[in-house]
């Protein structure tokens, strides 16, 4: 080994802490993108599992064909396996082909074949084909490859940016050294190859831990993915298991050996090339660091203003070392862009889920029509059952009808019948009613829920239906059905049976309240129980006949409360009109969580790791930066700098830095999340919101992570002395 | 006006002790121009830190203007240094993101004062860099860099000016325009000026010279009365 490769070993073991920053950087990235390659790759293989299961391993099939054309067409060159089943007629078969060698052609081949025997219905496996890397896939798989390629471009594009940046660090810092390799008679290619050589020692031990940790992580991911779809997959499956495989393909490996070494050679191209051109002296005393025109550094008069002196001096040497400030900012921006976008993700995702699947959240659904009395001490019964809770609602199914201009433009709430429209009262308890409005009796005031969800097409579908404000009163109309001459109609008895006052409008159903509780009727107005016992008592005759009550349960063994509910309730059914409705939704809401926690798992997966990788190249690029100041601040401390000015100049910095990236990432991040709402409002519509927590999140850990760095690279630059530092001038 | 007692200061411990100054007393007459002399590792830069307030002292005292420098806290000398003691170093020491007129004016903009014009215009024309306020450092020559410094040590008026080797990186004609220009201000403003050299030629200029070796005075001589 040459001299000055056993000096770049040196300086990588002198400045452990810095090596192993980089070392970190490059580790995460290539885990990162090994991770998704695999998990890219894992999705792949499930869904031509998935395919052969549903469909059959086969590109091609004739149905109904003799025994002899079926022997004639496996003779054919172009195949390479096949397999018989009996055919709809009897003595006929339908045979399903493999190709060797599928070309995007396969589907005219497959016809020639099939006009050459004269076979009637063949097909195509187009999905498997499609899967197999064939023929092209049809529009939906195409949708789902384009957001799985954004995805993995975004991961490769933070990776890259956050190995060029703890790469670019760690050379330049090197400058120094190399203007006095240069001034003891060291060449250029020399030291262009030094950095080079720098480069191939990072990645060669970064990589293999970085591929082995993305393996390591990909299994654990999916080991828990197979877990919480075991029994989605156990739903699908028709034979034989489906379950993601962890395969280690060669072809992850190259990608993302590729792209770290392809990232840190790039990255260290650019300081190998200052290095060969500056001249040694200028190296030395690394004036090319702060050579820019002074027109660039010119700050703004409110800076001045709004921070003093300390104020400019800090925007300057922001400005003066634009190539760390912009990595560090850059590192940041992306990081805030991808928390944003993750976190408004997967709230569009939950809320498709949601939509998709009710939003169940117990296990057993009860229902009990009857009187008063009777749905209580069926809510004392099911209360009694162990280890279940019960959570209930009382709801009457009224009619109304609507003052002018009520109704929104387009709001998919229809009329029953000309102008009146189906209304729920549901009973709230007391005390979360008088959380949102005071008021509990007389006049009988009521929460309007508007927000409606309802599908339409393969649409689902949130929207806000009514223009209400708070005051509003709406009639309470009976009514009933009627048999007639042309069968049942429904008849509206118009005299007002009571009046509600509309008291409070949400947007969002009270958390206390479960929405799918609620009746069928698109308009529920919440009132408190007490109101609502008293209103029933009041009216009976016009309403009772038409409330019932609904129960949540939560239980861990649905089956044993279902049997024993069924021995305790025995005496309610079918006594008087009465009814109770029991349904079993365990499994829909164990599907729904689980769904839940998959792209909590992912999306938050996902944010860790980005966000560890920000806050390592981060951290090393503000401490390094602090720790080549040494001389600047021992100059300021000089010439009268107070301790606290140099704490103020350095909170400022850190404040720039912070609100730079912030400025560019928070709309950015806002923009790409309304981005992928948009993209999901094809099937799901909902009102979008934005996404202020996670806006409100990443500033904080934004200002945190600046103003922490800074303040520990104060900190381990202890108390400069001035004079150790100015000395240090004198290489 | 300014007077050294007993002192000392010693680097490391042990059988690394180093004792850059041993027992060092002396005082200086305001407006007084007085040269350091010693070989290198004497003592003499350690000395001139020790008058800056920019180190600390193992022991001893140092009055300036009649302020025990060492008994005030890091902010009140750090205040305290800029009102009244003007630094200059061998690498000039500016700050490469400020012009020249800025880094003359620093110790003020520190101060949070306003900058009287025309003393900074009377400071520039005495350093003679009125046609280059608005350049950066690394636009300037050495010798100009250090004439920033000049300015900038004498932005403030203040009453002692310390200058460590100011000419030790400057070519001989560089070096006469800053020994003249530090002459100048010794007399027109009657500063207190203390210069650390190994040019015989600058030392001969003083009005007294200290010699310094192994951290202690061999010689203390007024040659101009």
């Amino acid at each position: 080994m040459n001299i000055i490769n056993r000096l770049t070993l040196r300086h990588l073991l002198l400045n452990r802490g810095r090596t192993a920053m980089t070392i970190i950087g490059i580790v995460l990235s290539v885990a990162m993108v090994c991770c998704v390659a695999g998990f890219l790759i894992s999705a792949r293989d499930l869904a031509i599992q998935n395919i052969k299961d549903m469909k059959g391993d086969w590109h091609v099939a004739y149905i109904d064909v003799s025994q002899d054309t079926a022997d004639k067409i496996a003779g054919e060159g172009v195949f390479c396996s096949f397999y018989t089943k009996d055919g709809d007629t009897d003595g006929y078969l339908n045979i399903y082909l493999r190709l060797e060698h599928p070309k995007r052609d396969v589907i005219d081949l497959g016809r020639g074949i099939a006009e050459e025997y004269g076979v009637e219905t063949w097909g195509g496996n187009t999905e498997l084909l499609a899967l197999e890397g064939v023929i092209p896939y049809d529009n939906i798989m195409l949708t789902f490859i384009l957001i799985a390629a954004i995805c993995t471009a975004i991961i490769v594009a933070g990776s890259v940016i956050v190995i060029a940046n703890a790469f670019y660090i760690s050379a330049s810092e090197r400058v120094r050294q190399f203007g006095l390799l240069k001034s003891a008679g060291a060449t250029s290619r020399q030291l262009g190859r030094s950095i080079l050589f720098e480069a191939l020692v990072l990645t060669a031990v970064a990589i293999p831990i970085g591929v082995g940790l993305g393996f390591l992580i990909q299994a654990g991911v999916l080991w828990v993915t197979n877990n919480l779809l075991s029994e989605i997959f156990a739903l699908n499956v028709h034979n034989g298991t489906l379950a993601f495989r962890l395969i280690f393909s060669p072809f992850i490996v190259y990608v993302s050996v590729a792209i770290a070494v392809l990232t840190v050679l790039a990255s260290a191209w650019l300081p190998a090339r200052r290095a060969a051109k500056t001249s040694p002296i200028d190296a030395i005393r690394q004036t090319k660091d702060i050579q820019i025109r002074s027109k660039k550094l010119k700050t703004s008069r409110l800076t001045q203003l709004l921070f003093g002196f300390e104020g400019t001096l800090a925007a300057k040497s922001l400005k003066r070392s634009r190539g760390k400030y912009r990595a560090t900012v850059v590192s940041l921006t992306v990081s805030i862009i991808l928390f944003i976008t993750m976190s408004s993700f997967i709230w569009v995702l939950n809320k498709g889920v949601e939509m998709e699947y009710g939003g169940y959240d117990f296990d057993v659904y009860v229902a009990a029509t009857g009187g008063q009395a009777m749905i209580d001490e069926i809510e004392e019964t099911l209360a009694s059952i162990p280890d279940a809770k019960v959570q209930s609602m009382r709801r009457t199914l009224l009619s109304t009808v609507l003052p002018d201009g009520f109704m929104k433009k387009g709001s998919p709430v229809k009329a029953i019948e000309n102008g009146v429209y189906a209304l729920t009262l549901c009973s709230m308890p007391d005390e979360e009613y008088a959380k949102i409005f005071p008021v509990m009796q007389e006049p009988l005031t009521g929460i309007l829920d508007n927000t409606v969800r309802y599908s339409s097409g393969n649409k689902k579908l949130e929207a806000v239906p009514f223009n209400c404000e708070a005051g509003t009163q709406l009639p309470l109309l009976d009514w009933g059905y009627v048999d007639g001459p042309s069968g049942v109609t429904f008849t509206v008895n118009s005299d007002e049976a009571a009046r509600i006052t509309i008291g409070a409008v949400v947007y969002e159903t009270p958390k206390s309240i479960n929405a799918a509780l609620f009746g069928d009727s698109m308009i529920n107005i919440l009132v408190p129980e007490s109101a609502y016992r008293a209103m029933l008592l009041e009216h009976e005759t016009a309403m009772a006949k038409h409330a019932d009550a609904a129960f949540a349960v939560a239980t861990p063994d649905p089956d044993a409360f279902g049997e024993t509910a069924q021995e305790l309730l025995a005496p309610y059914f079918n006594e008087n009109g009465s009814g109770i409705v029991m349904q079993d939704v365990s499994q829909m809401t164990r599907f729904n969580r689980n769904i839940t926690l998959l792209v909590m798992l992912f999306g938050y997966g996902f944010i860790a790791m980005l966000s560890l990788i920000a806050v390592t190249s981060v951290i090393a690029t503000i401490s390094t930066g602090m720790a080549l100041r040494r001389q600047e601040f021992a100059m300021l401390y000089s010439v009268g700098m107070t301790p606290g000015g140099m704490n103020k100049m350095l909170n400022l910095e850190s404040l720039l830095y912070g609100l730079k990236s912030l400025m560019i990432g928070v709309p950015a991040g806002v923009a790409l999340s309304y981005l992928l709402y948009k993209s999901m409002n094809y099937t799901f519509v909902f009102a979008y919101k934005l996404p202020a927590g996670a806006m409100a999140i990443s500033a904080a850990a934004v200002m945190l992570l600046t103003f922490g760095t800074m303040r520990y690279g104060k900190r381990k630059l202890g108390k400069i002395s001035i004079v150790e530092a100015i000395r240090d001038e004198a290489v | 006006m300014l007077t050294v007692k007993n002192l000392s200061k010693i680097y490391g411990s042990g059988d690394a002790e180093v004792r850059a100054l041993d027992d060092v007393s002396f005082a200086v007459e305001k407006g007084e121009f007085v040269a350091i002399i010693g070989p290198s590792g004497s003592g003499k830069s350690t000395l001139l830190h020790m008058l800056g307030g920019v180190d600390k002292p193992t022991s001893g005292k140092v009055h300036i203007d009649g302020t025990d420098i060492y008994s005030l806290d890091e902010t009140k000398l750090a205040i305290f240094r800029r009102r009244n003691i003007g630094l200059i170093y061998q690498f000039y020491n500016l700050i490469p993101t400020l012009n020249v007129e800025e880094n003359i004016t620093l110790p003020q903009l520190l101060d949070g004062r306003s900058v009287d014009r025309q003393h900074l215009d009377q400071i520039i024309a005495t350093v003679g860099l009125s046609d280059r306020l608005t350049h950066l450092p690394n636009k300037l020559s050495g010798g100009q860099q250090q004439r920033v410094s000049i300015g900038r040590a004498l932005i403030t008026n203040p009453a002692i000016i310390l200058a460590d080797e100011p000419t030790g990186n400057l070519d001989s004609k560089s070096s006469r325009d800053v020994i003249d220009l530090l002459k100048l201000s010794n007399k027109k403003y009657g500063q207190t000026l203390i210069v650390i050299t190994h040019d015989e030629r600058i030392a001969l200029q003083a009005d007294r010279v200290i010699a310094i070796e192994d951290g202690q005075i061999t010689r203390d001589e007024v040659i101009r009365p």
